[in-house]
């Protein structure tokens, strides 16, 4: 059974993949299509995430059309930074994270070999770090997705049952709002 | 940025087949089923009715020529069934939003 620490290689590739994230975030983050005002999606994500800021926490009445999730999120990084740069950041910190987290289950199932090629193409795909560097539901996507295969693997294989099963029914809980 | 769904669909299908590890199949499975389940969790559950459609709106582009086109080469059985599966997921989904509105409505 492999350790969970993380070697030093790991650590070497997060930082270059968060690196390529970040040249991807400069390059957009000033597009017109990208700002918080383009309309659609993003800016009523934005008006509800300051509905909330503003004490409206359940935003009634009526349903959500849009994820909750993701309005609670933005609500939340806005409250603290009140910047969509921040919440950028974050998002792409997240989709680093969803990186290490397909390392490990790959690891797990497949052997190292497999583990490096997989975080090496998900750090490479271009459209998960597109879209995580929108203002939009799907840049928590990956994050999440990943964060519950990664739970359920090590529930699965190294018997946390309890505690890895419990996160990934947290993840997914998270993943499905 | 060059790799994309072109590359990882197929390099994932191959990989989920041939590398499976004999030892834990059970587990191996039960993790794989993970995507398929959620797809069809997603279609009924989501709290967003928005997203349900396309997993199971082929009505939606009935008319279209592509369309058209896959229906006419699939087989008279495969039509029914899944027919019968997406009519069972739309209207459990419909039912689903019709109480959630009725909830609201109280």
């Amino acid at each position: 059974m492999r350790s969970l620490r993380p070697l030093r290689s790991t650590w070497i590739c997060l930082a270059a993949t968060f690196a390529l994230k970040i040249v991807v975030l400069l390059q957009l983050k000033d597009h017109v299509l990208t700002q918080p005002d383009a309309g659609l999606d993003t800016t009523a994500y934005v008006a509800l995430a300051d509905r909330v800021i503003a004490g409206d926490a359940g935003l009634g009445p009526g349903l959500y059309f849009l994820s909750p999730l993701y309005i609670y999120f933005l609500a939340a990084v806005l409250a603290v930074s009140h910047s969509f740069t921040a919440v950028r950041l974050l998002q792409i910190v997240l989709g680093t994270g969803a990186v290490a987290l397909i390392y490990i289950a790959s690891d797990e199932w497949f052997g190292r070999r497999a583990a490096w090629l997989a975080a090496g193409l998900s750090a490479l795909t271009g459209l998960f770090t597109f879209y995580e560097s929108l203002l939009l539901q799907t840049a928590l996507d990956p994050f999440l997705t990943a964060a519950a295969m990664a739970c359920l693997t090590l529930a699965l294989t190294r018997g946390h049952t309890r505690s890895a099963i419990r996160f990934s029914r947290t993840t997914n809980g998270l993943y499905s709002a | 940025m060059f790799v994309g769904p072109w590359l990882l669909i197929p390099l994932g299908l191959v990989g989920f087949v041939t590398a499976a590890p004999k030892a834990t199949r059970l587990e191996y499975l039960i993790w794989g089923s993970f995507v398929p389940v959620y797809a069809v969790a997603v279609a009924v559950f989501y709290v967003t009715d928005r997203y349900q459609l396309p997993m199971c709106g082929h009505r939606e582009h009935k008319d279209t020529e592509k369309n058209t086109l896959q229906v006419a080469r699939s087989t008279r059985r495969r039509r029914a069934a899944g027919a019968s599966v997406s009519q069972s997921l739309r209207g459990l989904s419909k039912s689903i939003h019709r109480r959630n509105c009725d909830d609201t409505e109280i």
